[in-house]
């Protein structure tokens, strides 16, 4: 945290009602180490008439500072995964197994507990920036809310110069102009601007950006991830993000968790991962895409499609399409195996078991 | 895009929610308002088959109560059956609002496409002529036409019709609209099909089901101006048995009979909510969005 | 905003313009002659054509036209066939007098409107929301002359609760508190078919909002629910806008029945009875008027609009 204290001018300073962050910067705590830990999360949506399962147990560890992105095809359940985490499905879903950040479990945090960790520890950047403004407030409205809300800032005045300030820690070159704005006036890379600024309001430990790129223009989508990467570095905030796009899961790093009907199939340092996948449906999903080096027309794609939510099959949910696929794969579903240091998948056929240390069992998945 | 085909095809999907969307299916209510018209209709076209004379009335039998002997609803301040002149009033009221929905239905479908399709000028002209009829309140206005028109079913089937036109042109303007700015319009145009054939192959199918939908609606209000035309001597002249007539004709004897302008006033009430509900059916069955606004 | 505005006013103008035309033109195919009836059974030929030409009848109908129209820009809409008096008095008091339950009545159901709309809306399965769409769909199919009559019968004749007719009570002087007793009935009957069409939208408009993406996004900001809330309603208040001014547009001239059941004297009475007595003058005057009020009536709904809403300012 010290570096936000002695960072440039514009800085959020750190809060200091926040014990881990005392004056001179005490030691991270263990907690601090470890902010985020996902324990076997499932989420069933409940309607009168059924209920469906869309996160069929998730677990993955974020450190400080750390970056982890979820990437999988849309219905994979990676959004229903990062929203889980927040419960902002309020009563139309259960969600079931552990979210711990700082010590405390999410899920059975009070409201009033939650609210205070929605947009205090935890911030979301949700995909769409003209959906996430109140398209009636002006910008700065919407911030000094926020920031009296969680007790950032006491008085109007105060709420207001901080707003500012925070308009410019994420690039806008005029924010007392973009305060007195209204959302549509604004142009769709700002608007995800401010809504950046939003998330990081109140210094949040945790960032969680769903798709944060995918609603805007090409020349935009660089800007934006470049300013959260250095968010990022610059607040020591750990990011999980959610893409469907590997380029940008390429370029962003961290680590990656690679998603398919519901669970994680593969999971380590992205680098790795993209390089030399070793579960089947990362191998697919790395060759259907165009590379300079294939000429389109040429590209192979996985057969078949993926199941429908609530629809999966009995043994491994890709065994149907996947071209390695034995008899076993069919019979009972693999947990994440530890493939090697920090590195998971689901995959036994894929991954033998080494002669020498078999495989450890892995998180249990 | 495949192929450059001149038929039109299925309206875009919506934006798709999560769980994938059941097939769409009437409602109850809707279904049980489908009877109800089906009923009324069915009164409409044989109900004075089956029932005596609706103009004969005994003056010894004046006001008998509701479930007198032989008089089921009672007779009227001139003794006739009242039973007998709802089931005839049946067709009148009926046609009284019918008619001039399917007028305005026509012709506003015509004029709201004609503006959609036509250039800045020809859409200008359309949609400010219309906004003058706008301006008026509506009823007020149905009121003076029929008042200049006098009295009869048909200028007050003119006069509802004149009201009605200018919404279900708007529907259809703005149904057209959203058409010509979709990828396939200018597939079509580009195919060299004339102004003419665009209009019935492509925009017509599209346009027609919510109008349809909103005309349906629309069919409860009418039917309730058009009692109200008559109640005020602005429709059907006395010794008809039209139901808006009814009520006017039982109000002076509110104190005596109390019951008796209820009774045509109920049977304005189910007709008017059976097509309103049918037309909320219809538009869950055709998936057309938006409110019907009256 | 000011020029928002002043826009709004330019498009109203040759909508006016429009309208006084459709007047003119629905009084000149009127079947029948005025003349006539203002002569009596006495004119004769001569008097008949002094008489036309006094009022410009012989002119070619544009002359008419802006005749009539220069005359209506100042006011003078003329003498009553029947009563032998100036229109405009007549006809300013009786607008005034449907203003007056115009304004009761939308408040009536704006606020019912609202009230079930947001019911009907949140708590979709309860039995009070089951009612509240229960009272939508069948106001909005309300024969409003026959419940203000049922009114009549059980609240006014039968309970002696309310008078059942005029505006104020002749031996009794007048008063607000007399006025606001001849309201209650006529503004509540008319206020039955907006009060359902307003919850109907209202209720939509609440269910749009909460379902747009920013309500998840407030929440996830760590926003109380009644923060959240404030927010939805504050969006909310567009459509609520346009539907009520749509609604209270209506009630100017769908008070008409109710005003004949319950004999109040505006507009619509002076128009109903102005009918029965051929008088064309107070009938062009009146609808005129009307028209006129709910042209304004719908500037001040776009401008509120303007102001409620940064978006539709352009």
């Amino acid at each position: 945290m010290s570096e936000l204290a002695s960072g440039t001018g514009t800085m959020v300073t750190p809060r200091a009602e926040r014990p881990e962050a005392g004056p001179g910067g005490a030691a991270a705590t263990p907690a601090e180490m470890a902010p985020l830990e996902v324990t076997d999360l499932r989420t069933t949506f409940v309607s009168r008439t059924r209920r469906t399962e869309v996160v069929r147990g998730v677990s993955f560890t974020l450190r400080r500072g750390e970056t982890m992105m979820l990437l999988g095809e849309s219905g994979s359940g990676k959004s229903v995964t990062a929203r889980s985490i927040m419960r902002l499905y309020g009563s139309s879903a259960e969600i079931g197994g552990q979210v711990k950040l700082g010590g405390r479990d999410l899920l059975d945090l009070p409201e009033a507990e939650l609210r205070s960790v929605r947009g205090g520890q935890v911030a979301l950047i949700p995909q769409d920036p003209t959906g996430a403004l109140d398209p009636l407030r002006r910008i700065g409205s919407q911030l000094t809310e926020v920031l009296r809300v969680h007790g950032i800032e006491h008085t109007r005045r105060a709420a207001r110069a901080r707003a500012e300030e925070l308009l410019r820690t994420v690039g806008i070159p005029d924010p007392a102009r973009v305060a007195t704005s209204f959302p549509h006036e604004l142009s769709g890379g700002m608007r995800q601007r401010a809504v950046i600024a939003l998330a990081v309001s109140c210094d949040p430990q945790v960032l969680i950006a769903d798709e944060p790129t995918t609603a805007l223009d090409v020349t935009v989508q660089a800007q934006i991830l470049e300013l959260l990467a250095d968010l990022q570095h610059r607040l020591g905030t750990a990011v999980l993000m959610v893409t469907h796009d590997v380029g940008v899961a390429g370029d962003f790093g961290g680590r990656i968790g690679v998603m398919y009907a519901g669970k994680l199939v593969e999971e380590g340092p992205a680098a790795d991962v993209l390089s030399a996948p070793r579960h089947p449906y990362t191998k697919g999903l790395l060759e259907s895409l165009p590379t300079p080096e294939v000429e389109r027309g040429r590209l192979r794609s996985i057969v078949g499609s993926p199941p429908g939510v609530g629809e999966f099959p009995d043994g491994c949910v890709f065994a149907p399409r996947c071209p390695q696929a034995v008899a076993s794969c069919h019979e009972s579903d693999p947990p994440l195996l530890r493939i090697a240091p920090g590195r998971g998948a689901a995959c036994p056929v894929a991954n033998p078991p080494r002669p020498v240390d078999s495989a450890e069992p892995g998180r249990a998945a | 895009m495949t192929a450059l085909t001149d038929v039109a095809p299925p309206r875009p999907p919506a934006a798709t929610g999560v769980t994938r969307r059941r097939r769409r299916r009437m409602s109850t209510t809707a279904r049980i308002a489908v009877v109800v018209v089906g009923l009324i209709v069915a009164v409409a076209v044989i109900g004075p088959f089956l029932v005596g004379d609706p103009n004969v009335g005994d003056t010894s039998r004046r006001l008998l109560a509701v479930g007198s002997p032989g008089h089921v609803f009672g007779t009227d301040g001139q003794g006739r059956d009242v039973l007998s002149r709802l089931v005839v009033g049946t067709r009148l009221s009926l046609l009284a609002g019918l008619v001039p929905v399917l007028f305005a239905a026509v012709l506003g479908t015509g004029l709201g496409m004609t503006a959609g399709l036509s250039g800045v000028w020809g859409h200008r002209t359309i949609m400010r002529t219309l906004d003058v009829f706008y301006a008026f309140p509506a009823v007020l206005l149905a009121i003076a036409i029929a008042a200049a028109l006098g009295s009869g079913v048909s200028n007050s089937i003119i006069a509802l019709a004149v009201i009605l036109v200018p919404p279900v042109a708007r529907v259809a303007e703005t149904e057209t609209r959203r058409l010509v700015d979709l990828d396939y319009m200018e597939a079509a145009r580009a195919s060299g099909a004339s102004r003419g054939s665009i209009a019935l192959r492509q925009v017509l199918p599209n346009v027609a089901p919510p109008v349809v939908v909103y005309c349906t609606a629309l069919i409860g209000l009418s039917i309730v101006y058009a009692a109200g035309l008559s109640f005020l001597g602005l429709g059907v002249s006395p010794p008809t048995a039209e139901w808006g007539l009814m009520v006017s004709d039982h109000t002076q004897y509110i104190y005596s009979a109390p019951f008796l302008a209820a009774i045509p006033a109920l049977a304005i009430l189910i007709a008017s909510v059976a097509f309103n509900v049918l037309g909320d059916g219809l538009r869950d069955l055709l998936d057309v969005r938006g409110e019907v606004r009256a | 905003m000011l020029g928002y505005i002043g826009k709004r006013l330019a498009m109203a103008i040759p909508i006016l313009l429009g309208v006084s035309l459709v007047i003119f033109i629905t009084i000149k195919i009127i079947p029948g002659d005025p003349i006539a009836s203002l002569l009596g059974p006495t004119g004769t030929p001569e008097s008949r054509a002094a008489l036309e030409s006094r009022m410009g009848l012989d002119r070619p109908l544009p002359v008419q036209y802006v005749a009539w129209l220069s005359h209506t820009v100042v006011g003078d809409f003329g003498t009553s066939i029947a009563r032998r008096t100036d229109v405009a008095p007549m006809v300013l008091d009786a607008l005034g007098n449907t203003l007056i339950l115009t304004a009761a009545a939308a408040v009536l159901a704006i606020v019912l409107g609202v009230g079930i709309g947001v019911l009907t809306a949140l708590r979709r399965n309860s039995l009070a929301a089951r009612l509240g769409n229960a009272f939508a769909l069948f106001s909005i199919s309300v024969p409003q002359y026959s419940v203000g009559l049922l009114l009549i019968i059980y609240l006014a004749a039968g309970a002696g609760l309310f008078p059942v007719s005029g505006m104020y009570n002749p031996s009794s002087g007048g008063g607000v508190v007399d006025l606001f007793n001849h309201l209650i009935l006529p503004a509540a009957t008319a206020a039955l078919v907006p009060a359902g069409i307003i919850a109907r939208m209202f209720r939509s408009a609440v269910l749009d909002v909460m379902s747009q993406d920013f309500i998840e996004a407030l929440h996830s900001r760590g926003l109380s629910r009644r923060r959240v809330m404030a927010h939805a309603f504050h969006n909310t208040v567009p459509s609520l806008l346009t539907v009520a001014g749509l609604q209270i547009g209506n009630l100017l001239g769908g008070v008409v029945f109710v005003e004949a059941v319950f004999a109040w004297p505006g507009i619509g009475l002076l128009v109903y009875q102005s009918i029965t007595q051929r008088d064309l003058p107070v009938i062009q005057a009146g609808v005129l008027v009307s028209a006129f009020a709910f042209v304004m009536l719908n500037l001040l709904v776009d401008a509120l609009h303007g102001l409620v809403d940064p978006r539709v300012r352009t």
